[in-house]
Parts: C-alpha cells; sequence; structure tokens
C-alpha cells in the first residue's frame, strides 16, 4: 500500500476509535455520530482540498464560525462541558479534510487525545476500557508514519528546489516503505506503551481528595426503593437485566457459596392510601460505629434477641439520589461501612441512617458504588413459636402498621374466608400466603384502575406481580388487625462462574410481606408464587455470556474506576501477603497500615538503594575522571577488538594499503576485501567490532574468533 | 545562554542532547494539565489517559537511544565554504545494530558559532549492519575560523515530541572564506600589464642579480666557489625572478566608522577576495598586502585558497587612521609590485 494512503487509513482510524470512546457514552445523537464517522473517512480521499486556493482561510472560517456557535449554545444551555467535546469534535471532523502535512495530522493526533480526554470524563464504561487498547495501538503506529512523514518532508521539502513538492508527492506515492520489520517495531513499541501506561496506572499515587469533583459513574435508575412508591413501580424495571449489587459471603470465596434464591430487604413501607405506599416512620437517627466496626440498628425491647448472625459482602451499583438504602438479608443486625482510612478527609463523608422501622438507609457521594458488609441473623420462622405469640402488639406497632384505606367490601370478606377457623396471626398469615401463591396468577403485563389496585386485582383482575401480591396480603391481614407491612428488596439472583460472587439484577427487584409476631419480631412471608419469579430469568449460552461480562465489569469498575489510595494500598498489602483477598476487597485500616509500614521497613533497603546510589557515583566518577586519565590514549588498547584492528590495519599497510582520511573503517575494510577476497569477511568482520568499541560497545564476537580471523589475514596476506 | 547551551553540546559529561519539538512542547503542556485534571478531579480514566502520554514521552526516550545508540558516523573530508552560501558536504553513518533497522537518522557536523544553519545529512531508514551516505549543507553567514567538535547524530524518531543526539567528538577547524563575486574586468595600472620579463628582485630567473652570504636552505649549486675562497666564508650567487607583473591587493581593513562601517569594511574584504580571484584566475601573480599582513605573491588555484584563506581571518581593525594606509603603502613600497589595486572601505 502506498505510505500516504495507509497513513491516511490509520489516521482516519485513530480518529474513529478516538470518537467511539466518546460516542459510546450515550451522550450524543446520531446528529453528531453520523457526520462525526462521516467525515474522517471522507477526508482520506477529500485531500486535495487542502491544496485548494484560500481552502485554508474557508476551513479557519468555518472554525471560528463554529467556536461562535458552540460558545453560544453552551453559555444558553450552560452545558458547557457537552458544547466544548462537540466543538472538539467538530474542529477534528473540519481538520480530517485538510491533512496534508505532518504538522495537520500531528493537530489531528491531538484533537483525537482532546475526544480521548472528553470520552474519559463523559463515559466511565468498560466501553471506554475496550476502546483503549486499540486506541493505543493505532496512536503508536499513526504517530511513527508521522515521524516518517515528517522526515520525507525535512529532506525533500528543506532543499527549497522548485520541485521539490513534486519529489515529495513522488515519495509519498511510493509503495514497500513499511515493511514487516517497521511492523514489528511498532508491535513492540505499542506494547512497551500498553505495559509502561499500565504501570503508569497502578503506581502513580491516588492522592483520594479532589479539589473540584471526584470520581463519579452511570447510576442505575431505579424506582420502588424511595420513601414513597406507587403501586405499580416495579414492573417498569423488573424486565430490565441490568445488575443491581452482587454479593459473596464476608471472608470471599474461600467462605464458601450462597445458597440462591437470597432475599436482600431494602425499605420496608408502613403507610398505604390506595394507591401510593410511604414511609412514615418518625425520627430517623444516625448510626455510630459500634464494636468491631458494627453499625448496629436499635431493636426494639420486645423483640427477641437475635440467633447467631452471619456477614454478607455487598457491591452496591450507584443509584440516583442524595439517600440511598442499604440492602441486607432480612434480619439485619449490623452493618460495616466502608470507612477506609481517607474518610475522615473527605468533605463528602458517608452518613448511615437508621429508623426505628429498621430500614438502614446513607448519605454521601452520589453517583458512587458503595462496598459493604451487612451482618444478618435469620428472622422468625418457628411455627410453633409464632403461632402462641399472642396479639399484644405494641401500641407503636398498632399505630404504624394497622391503618388501611377504606376498602372494597369484597377485600374484607376475602379475608375474613381466608381467615375463618384459624385462631393466630401466623396461620392466618401462613393460608394467606398460600391462597395467594396457589389462586393468582403471576403477570408483568396486567394493568389495575387507578381507583383500587388492590381490590381490582384481588377480586376481578387476579393476575399482577409481586407489589400487588405483597399489597394485598399485608391490606387483607391488617384488614384482620394483624400488623404487617411490605418489603422493597430484591429476591433471586444467579451465581457468576467467573466472579464467584452472587449477582441480583434489576430483574429481581420483589416485593414482599413482614407480619409482627410479639416477643418475636418480624417474620417474612410472600405471598407471590415462586415459579412464577422463574419466568425472569434467562439461561443456556446467552446467560453465560452476560454473567462473563459483568464479571468483567466489576474487574473494570473495582481496579479502574474505583481505584485509589486504599487500594493502592491494598495491592501493596497483598504483594506483601499482609492482606488476604476478602469478598470485594477489604478495607484498609490503620492496623493494616502499620503491618505494612513494618513489612517496608524490614525490606533490605541497604541493599535495594545502595546498590543504585554505588552504581550511580560509579557512573558519574567513571565520566568524570576517564576523560583524564584516557586523555591522550584513544581507544583502550586492551581491547580485543582494537588490537586485532591495529594489527589487521598494519599487516595491509605493509601491504601497501593505508586507509584513506575519508575512508570509514568498514569501507577501508571493503576495499581491502576486494585486494584480498579469501578475507574479505574476516576484515569485515574485525572492522566491526572495532567499530562497535568506537561506539562504546562491547565486541560481540569472542576474542578466539577475532584471533582466528587474524590468524588467516596473516597467512592470506603472507602468501 | 547560548554559550551554556553551546558547553552543553560539547561537554562530555551528558553523552545525550535532548531539544523538544513543538509538537513535544505541545505533549509536554497536554500530559502536565492532564495530570492535574486527574489528580484534581480523581477521575482515573483521566488518570489513565495520563498514563498514556507520559508512557509515550518515556518510550520515546528510550527508544530514540536505541535508535541512534547503535550509529556510528563516518569522517567527515574538509569542508570548503564561503560565507553565506551553503557548502555541501557528504556524511556517511553505519548501523552496528546487527538487527534492528534505525529510522529518520541525521547527521551534521557540530561547529561553533552564531549564525550557522546546517542542513544535516538524513536516512530514512538505516537497515541492520549497513553503511550509507547522504548529502548535506552547512552554511555560514560570515567568513571566519570555526570550530568543529564532533559530528551529531540525532534523531526524532519514533514520535517526534523531541530530538536525541549523540555527539561523536573529533576537533577540527573549518576556514569560511567571504564570498567571491563575478568579475567582468579590472582596470590595472599600466605597470602591471606586459609580459613576461625579469623582475628587479631575487628569485628562479637566469640573470645574475647579486651575490650574498649562505643562508641555510640555499641551493650549493649557487655558491659561488672562487669568491667563497676569498672571503673565507660561503657566498651565493643570485638570479633575477623572471615572469608576470606582480599586482598586490592592497586591503585597507579598518572600520570606517558610522553605523555600516563594519559592514563595509567586510564588504571591502570580499571585494579584495572578488579581485585578487579573478586576477589568480586569468593568469597572474598576485598578492595582498593589508593594514595587518601580507600574502606573498604567487599564482594558481593554490595561491587563491592561500588568499581566501587568510582574508577569512583578516581582522578589521577599529581605528580608521591615515595612518594605516601608510601603513599598507609602506608593506607595498618594500614589495616593489608591478601594480596595485586598491580596496577600500
Amino acid at each position: 500500500m502506498r505510505f500516504d494512503i495507509l497513513h491516511r487509513l490509520v489516521t482516519a482510524a485513530v480518529v474513529w476509535v478516538g470518537f467511539g470512546a466518546l460516542f459510546l457514552s450515550g451522550e450524543f445523537g446520531l446528529s453528531v455520530v453520523l457526520p462525526a464517522l462521516a467525515f474522517p473517512v471522507a477526508g482520506i480521499f477529500s485531500w486535495r482540498l487542502a491544496g485548494r486556493r484560500h481552502s485554508g482561510r474557508l476551513a479557519g472560517l468555518l472554525a471560528v464560525l463554529g467556536g461562535v456557535g458552540a460558545g453560544w449554545m453552551a453559555f444558553s444551555t450552560t452545558d458547557y462541558l457537552l458544547w466544548a467535546i462537540k466543538f472538539a469534535v467538530f474542529l477534528a471532523c473540519l481538520k480530517s479534510l485538510y491533512l496534508r502535512m505532518a504538522v495537520d495530522f500531528m493537530h489531528m493526533y491531538a484533537l483525537s487525545f482532546l475526544t480521548v480526554m472528553a470520552a474519559a470524563v463523559v463515559n466511565p464504561g468498560l466501553s471506554f476500557g475496550i476502546v483503549m487498547l486499540p486506541y493505543t495501538v493505532l496512536l503508536v503506529f499513526g504517530l511513527m508514519l508521522n515521524s516518517l512523514r515528517q522526515n520525507m518532508e525535512r529532506s525533500i521539502l528543506d532543499r527549497g528546489r522548485p520541485d521539490s513538492a513534486a519529489d515529495a508527492a513522488a515519495f509519498m506515492g511510493r509503495r514497500g516503505i513499511i515493511r514487516r520489520r517497521f511492523v514489528l517495531v511498532t508491535v513492540g513499541i505499542t506494547l512497551a506503551v500498553f505495559f509502561s501506561n499500565v504501570l503508569f496506572f497502578l503506581l502513580f499515587p491516588r492522592m483520594g481528595l479532589g479539589f473540584f469533583a471526584r470520581q463519579q459513574r452511570q447510576c442505575v435508575a431505579m424506582t420502588g426503593f424511595s420513601e414513597e412508591v406507587t403501586l405499580g413501580d416495579f414492573g417498569n424495571i423488573i424486565s430490565d437485566l441490568d445488575v443491581v449489587m452482587r454479593v459473596v459471603p464476608n471472608g470471599g470465596p474461600e467462605a464458601g457459596m450462597l445458597r440462591l434464591p437470597l432475599r436482600m430487604k431494602g425499605q420496608s413501607l408502613d403507610s398505604y392510601d390506595g394507591r401510593t405506599w410511604r414511609k412514615t416512620t418518625p425520627r430517623r437517627y444516625q448510626l455510630d460505629t459500634g464494636e468491631g466496626g458494627l453499625l448496629r440498628p436499635r431493636r426494639s425491647r420486645d423483640e427477641a434477641p437475635p440467633g447467631p448472625s452471619f456477614e454478607r459482602d455487598v457491591y452496591l451499583e450507584p443509584m440516583p439520589g442524595t439517600v440511598r438504602v442499604l440492602f441486607g438479608e432480612p434480619m439485619i443486625t449490623g452493618f460495616r461501612p466502608p470507612m477506609g482510612m481517607l474518610d475522615a478527609m473527605r468533605t463528602d463523608k458517608l452518613r448511615f441512617f437508621a429508623d426505628p422501622a429498621g430500614d438502614v438507609t446513607m448519605t454521601g457521594p452520589e453517583s458512587t458504588a458503595l462496598v459493604y458488609t451487612v451482618e444478618s441473623s435469620p428472622p422468625p420462622s418457628d411455627p410453633a413459636l409464632l403461632r402462641v405469640a399472642g396479639d399484644s402488639w405494641p401500641q407503636r406497632i398498632k399505630d404504624l402498621y394497622l391503618p388501611v384505606p377504606p376498602q372494597d367490601p369484597g377485600v374484607s370478606a376475602l379475608a375474613r374466608r381466608i381467615a375463618a377457623g384459624r385462631d393466630n396471626a401466623f396461620d392466618i398469615a401462613v393460608a394467606m400466603e398460600n391462597e395467594l401463591r396457589n389462586g393468582w396468577a403471576y403477570s408483568l403485563d396486567s394493568v389495575h384502575g387507578n381507583t383500587d389496585p388492590v381490590a381490582d386485582f384481588l377480586l376481578r383482575n387476579k393476575t399482577g406481580h409481586c407489589e400487588y401480591f405483597a399489597s394485598s396480603m399485608v391490606i387483607m391481614l391488617r384488614v384482620l388487625g394483624i400488623p404487617a407491612r411490605i418489603v422493597n428488596g430484591f429476591y433471586g439472583g444467579e451465581r457468576n462462574e467467573f466472579g464467584n460472587y452472587v449477582a441480583l439484577r434489576k430483574s429481581d427487584a420483589h416485593s414482599w410481606v413482614e407480619v409482627y409476631f410479639p416477643g418475636s419480631g418480624w417474620a417474612v412471608f410472600d405471598p407471590t408464587p415462586p415459579g412464577a419469579l422463574d419466568l425472569r430469568k434467562g439461561g443456556g449460552l446467552l446467560a453465560e455470556i452476560r454473567a462473563a461480562i459483568d464479571a468483567v465489569k466489576l474487574t473494570w469498575y473495582q481496579w479502574v474506576i474505583e481505584y485509589d489510595l486504599e487500594k493502592q494500598f491494598e495491592m501493596v498489602a497483598r504483594l506483601l501477603k499482609v492482606k488476604k483477598d476478602k469478598g470485594f476487597g477489604d478495607n484498609i485500616n490503620r492496623r493494616d497500615i502499620r503491618r505494612i509500614a513494618r513489612e517496608i521497613r524490614n525490606l533490605p533497603w541497604g541493599t535495594i538503594f545502595g546498590i543504585p546510589v554505588l552504581l550511580f557515583g560509579l557512573f558519574v566518577g567513571v565520566r568524570a575522571l576517564a576523560p583524564r586519565v584516557l586523555k591522550g590514549r584513544g581507544l583502550p588498547s586492551a581491547v580485543p577488538a582494537v588490537i586485532h584492528y591495529r594489527r589487521a590495519r598494519r599487516m595491509l599497510h605493509r601491504r601497501g594499503l593505508v586507509r584513506a582520511g575519508s575512508e570509514t573503517q568498514i569501507e577501508f575494510a571493503a576495499r581491502a576485501g576486494v585486494e584480498f577476497p579469501s578475507v574479505a569477511a574476516d576484515l569485515e568482520l574485525i572492522a566491526w567490532q572495532y567499530c562497535a568499541v568506537l561506539a562504546g560497545r562491547q565486541p560481540s564476537v569472542p576474542p578466539g574468533e577475532l584471533d582466528a580471523a587474524l590468524e588467516r589475514i596473516r597467512r592470506a596476506l603472507a602468501s | 545562554m547560548g554559550r551554556l547551551k553551546g558547553f552543553l553540546w560539547r561537554s562530555d559529561f551528558f553523552p545525550r542532547k535532548l531539544s523538544f519539538s513543538r509538537e513535544g512542547k505541545v505533549v509536554v503542556l497536554i500530559s502536565i494539565g492532564l495530570g492535574f485534571a486527574a489528580v484534581n478531579t480523581g477521575n482515573n480514566l483521566l488518570y489513565m489517559v495520563f498514563g498514556l502520554s507520559l508512557a509515550l514521552i518515556l518510550i520515546s526516550g528510550f527508544l530514540s537511544e536505541y535508535n541512534i545508540r547503535s550509529i556510528v558516523p563516518g569522517r567527515m573530508g574538509r569542508l570548503r565554504a564561503s560565507a553565506g552560501r551553503p557548502a555541501s558536504f557528504m556524511l556517511g553513518a553505519t548501523n552496528l545494530n546487527k538487527r534492528m533497522s534505525s529510522f529518520g537518522i541525521e547527521v551534521w557536523p557540530l561547529v561553533d558559532g552564531n549564525g550557522v544553519q546546517v542542513e544535516p545529512a538524513r536516512f530514512l531508514e538505516m537497515p541492520p549492519g549497513t553503511a550509507a551516505d547522504a548529502p548535506g549543507a552547512i552554511t555560514f553567514s560570515r567568513r571566519g575560523r570555526y570550530g568543529m567538535h564532533g559530528v551529531v547524530v540525532s534523531t526524532s524518531f519514533p514520535f517526534s515530541f523531541f530530538r536525541k543526539s549523540a555527539v561523536t567528538a573529533c576537533s577540527d577547524t573549518v576556514v569560511v572564506h567571504p564570498v567571491v563575486h563575478p568579475i567582468r574586468e579590472i582596470d590595472l595600472p599600466a605597470a602591471a600589464e606586459g609580459e613576461d620579463e625579469s623582475l628587479p628582485r631575487a628569485g628562479r630567473g637566469f640573470e645574475f642579480f647579486g651575490v650574498r652570504d649562505f643562508r641555510v636552505g640555499d641551493n650549493p649549486r649557487n655558491i659561488s666557489h672562487r669568491l667563497s675562497a676569498g672571503r673565507t666564508q660561503l657566498i651565493v650567487r643570485e638570479f633575477e625572478q623572471t615572469g608576470n607583473k606582480e599586482v598586490m591587493v592592497a586591503l585597507v581593513n579598518v572600520d570606517p566608522g558610522g553605523p555600516d562601517g563594519l559592514e563595509r569594511a567586510e564588504t571591502a574584504v570580499e571585494i579584495a577576495a572578488s579581485v585578487a580571484a579573478h586576477l589568480l584566475g586569468k593568469g597572474r601573480v598576485v598578492g595582498l598586502v593589508s593594514s595587518f599582513d601580507a600574502v606573498s605573491p604567487g599564482s594558481g588555484p593554490a595561491q587563491v585558497e592561500r588568499i581566501l584563506d587568510y582574508l577569512a581571518t583578516v581582522p578589521i581593525l577599529e581605528l580608521n587612521s591615515p595612518g594605516e594606509e601608510m601603513h599598507v603603502r609602506r608593506m607595498l613600497a618594500s614589495l616593489n609590485p608591478g601594480g596595485v589595486v586598491w580596496v577600500r572601505p
């Protein structure tokens, strides 16, 4: 391929890939994407425009007009970043039509680099990482080709001859300039650049303190986890396969695998107005760190003490809103927040709150993922104990969890029919759970009226999703005077074999029921037909691919997007074997830092620093003293290659061959080789080795071989 | 600053010299901006792009080193240069590396002084183990003697962010002649015109001129044994010089003063060089006298070189007094030439 065409193709590819990193963010519409992708391709063929008269002025005018337009739009929409990026894209498109000299190509690479910088801000997704590798390859190749183009231009155009432009054009049209060796060099350089980049990325100290902003990620859009949930909201997200959280047992995969399905409670809601569930629980209070770094929500005195606890590590994807719900398996007894060593210095600190209902929320930086440990105990489930719990509910429970809006008489009648013949709350709840599971159908498509969706679900439509099942059961229990509440969370999950965790997707969002039993607390009931939840799950090869992508995404988020000073310490801690990998990573605390410091102190610093310092001192000393010591001596005569060359030169001199002043040693050897063809190779070998010494390198041929060569020369010249 | 730069280029302590290209400066500025943005925002993807730019700079440094370290420059022949005109040279280079090619190599002589413009000998690719020659050119803005301290091997490969150079030391001088302008005709004094004749001074002619005491280096065949025996010391015969009538170019190499005085004096030097070259080209015997020194008369291309070499370094005297011209006249009188061409600023 012609050099010029190849260079233009590579440049267009660099621009394309740079744009790709930007456009994969999804922030730009087709009206920007399509022209932006078309211009670099057009530039491959339309470069002759650049040579036309006034074309430069026209380009400058267009750039100014574009800048004014973008500035005006930026100020009128106050979206400065977006319009600055659009202007950079416009400039890159314009420049792609005017690629003529090496400097134009360099401008193109700079603009492309700017688009990648912009992409780093607007596209934190895995797509950016996927694009970076081809971008590095193409950029390195493009820059190298541009370096060659620049050399060509300088060597041809600098002469200032009238026909030099034609020479340049002829040179650019030459084929075979890029040979296999050049491609190999490019590959080597690309690998070196890539690994250097990885090293820089890992080792460059993260300050962890942004003066202006913090690393943010795109949030997972969620409904149903605020303090006000309209019935039917879950139906919008259940069909979505985005991963919301990933769960492993505390201690990592070594602690064993979780049993599926996994139930992760989010938020309970108490008040229902016939259409919307609300949380009216009073007095949210801030949680303080307790024993073992755990934040423990207060427990009611009339609840039984929690049983044996277990811990889960949760990686919670960023969600919108300043107040975020924390999830855990019921019954949640404590949280271990991600309090790292830098948190005390942060202005946007994480704060954790609990309410009397036992739900935990947090405030802190938005659009960031959260890794925490949640401690849970099994909820009360012993039928014998729950049957005898009685009906002496505390007043605050009755106040919150018994009110119901005016109901359709049919709903009350249905509740009483199910409860008929049962004398305790537990049996009634179990009967109601079974009745709903068996008598009503699960559907995501059912539509219920706005007036009384629960009555519509229970009495007429008889199909709905989990919210309708749970709401119906809560309303019927409350009608019967049994305190109950609806709980929103996640239920299900799929094991990810690639990442050794359980992933819960939006499609696992679920509502269920908690019923209060005096002396025991909140027991879990789930009236949704269990088989129906399996309908949401996918399977086969597609699920495998989805799992693999999710594992890669998690690695990307953890080790690239959320890589910070603590991660760097964690990496050092793992290298020094101070800490083991526990789940989604364990926070580095002061004790770990002390251990790391101790390990680092114990490293052989004398050797690590002493040897380089000694070598540097030697280098400086030799450099400073060598010219004085060797002054007047020329090359070190003890070096074999020098001895051999000088002897060979004397022999040739005796045969009348003298090296001319303008002749290099190798040229002289070649000339002597013409005179004495039998030893031409030996003469050349000795001359090459001598030149190597002249260039400050060690001879690459052992002295024995040089001895043999010299001996052959001696014999040839003697005969 | 220029002196410091010159010192650094000549210094052996820094074996490699770095200079950033315009693109390199932009890349470094972008990298600094990126680093600042990355630290301030904590955006790891900006750290990644920052890492890419740093990696490009670092690898560029390593590769440019690898690219030039195996290149051995060839010797440079004697450079003949005139001020203000590019002087061509051929420079060779050998790639001692037996595995890898070197790309974008430039080689040029390292010459001291301001106003020296070098167009290097360029090698687009040097395959492993090959030697090649390439033309280059050097332009000196002023005449004079310039020190040459080595041959520079340089490259901006692989990314043209900066240029790395290595100097192979050698010591030489370059004499830059004044510009010789073409001259159509010169009106010579009548005394300088004429055919071959005996000139009134000792030389290699055939007519007897006189006798004198023997000096070391005299031809023994010219010893007059009769006179030597009479005086008890060696006496030699002298003969008259035969040849063209000599023309002396008399250069008054003084600054006449005024804002353009130095320029006028330099122009006078160029005119003197042009006149001498013209006359010597016509086969005349030409010498040169200046307020500073003199070049004895001679002819042929060697005499052109001698005069131009002399004029390359002849200083411009600061005092413009009539005494300087008188000094030239006295020197001319002692030489007694056939004709004199005066060149004054």
